[in-house]
């Protein structure tokens, strides 16, 4: 017997809102090794330059990675869905933030509980009625 | 100052890229590819700048504007549409990062 075409659409769904979030998580552990390489070489003073270029040329490295996991992104879903969903990187980045010792103050907590409200709205709509490939081509 | 003259720069930078690297997909030209990856290295020593004054936390979230500004700009460039709860959505992001940087 015939599987239902709407159980095919739904099996078929599945894989590609797992592949946009791995695609998202993987792109936010670079992003998040990639500050805490700036937050180290921007603690150097500039006279220790050979040093500092070093860590940047990395961070350059750790950004075609990311050049990467987007071009994968870009190819599969539009712009305005797969880069918003990276803003998931933002809470991350507060912890991060005060682990380096920065004052991460109430009102910064909330600004960082807005975007990720935003990010999961954002979300919410994209994995839901519109299949993304559909909505690019 | 001039640490918010490198965030603009970082944004700015950020937004052009993505744009011209969906460009690059579209059209299949190598300009497109070639201004993105310029544009993403310009985007380093940008952020390296900017973090300096600003400090790590400051410098990020300041950044998430091109999270907002790229979609609607691919609206524009590309004709992708957003609905009113991805509006919203971009308005959250929007009030979070000024909210972050009062």
């Amino acid at each position: 017997m015939p599987e239902h075409p709407s159980r095919v659409e739904c099996h078929d769904r599945q894989p590609r809102t797992s592949l946009l979030f791995g695609l998202v998580l993987l792109n936010i552990v670079l992003q998040l090794v990639n500050a805490s390489l700036i937050k180290l070489a921007s603690s150097h003073p500039y006279a220790k330059m050979p040093w500092i270029a070093v860590i940047l040329a990395i961070v350059l490295t750790l950004g075609f990675a990311r050049l990467v996991v987007w071009n994968a992104m870009h190819k599969r879903f539009p712009v305005s869905i797969a880069y918003p969903a990276m803003a998931l990187f933002f809470p991350c980045l507060v912890v991060l933030a005060y682990v380096y010792g920065e004052s991460v103050s109430g009102m910064q907590m909330a600004g960082a509980c807005l975007v990720t409200l935003g990010v999961l709205l954002l979300l919410g709509k994209a994995s839901g009625t519109r299949d993304p490939l559909e909505a690019s081509s | 100052m001039i640490g918010w003259i490198f965030l603009a720069g970082t944004v700015i930078a950020t937004v052009f890229a993505q744009l011209a690297f969906k460009k690059f997909h579209l059209v299949h030209h190598k300009f497109y590819l070639v201004a993105a990856i310029t544009l993403f290295c310009l985007v380093v020593p940008c952020t390296y700048l900017a973090v300096r004054q600003l400090g790590i936390g400051r410098v990020y979230i300041g950044a998430a504007l091109a999270y907002v500004i790229t979609p609607l700009a691919a609206c524009k460039a590309f004709g992708e549409e957003l609905t009113r709860s991805q509006m919203a959505a971009l308005g959250l992001i929007l009030a979070g990062v000024i909210t972050y940087n009062l």
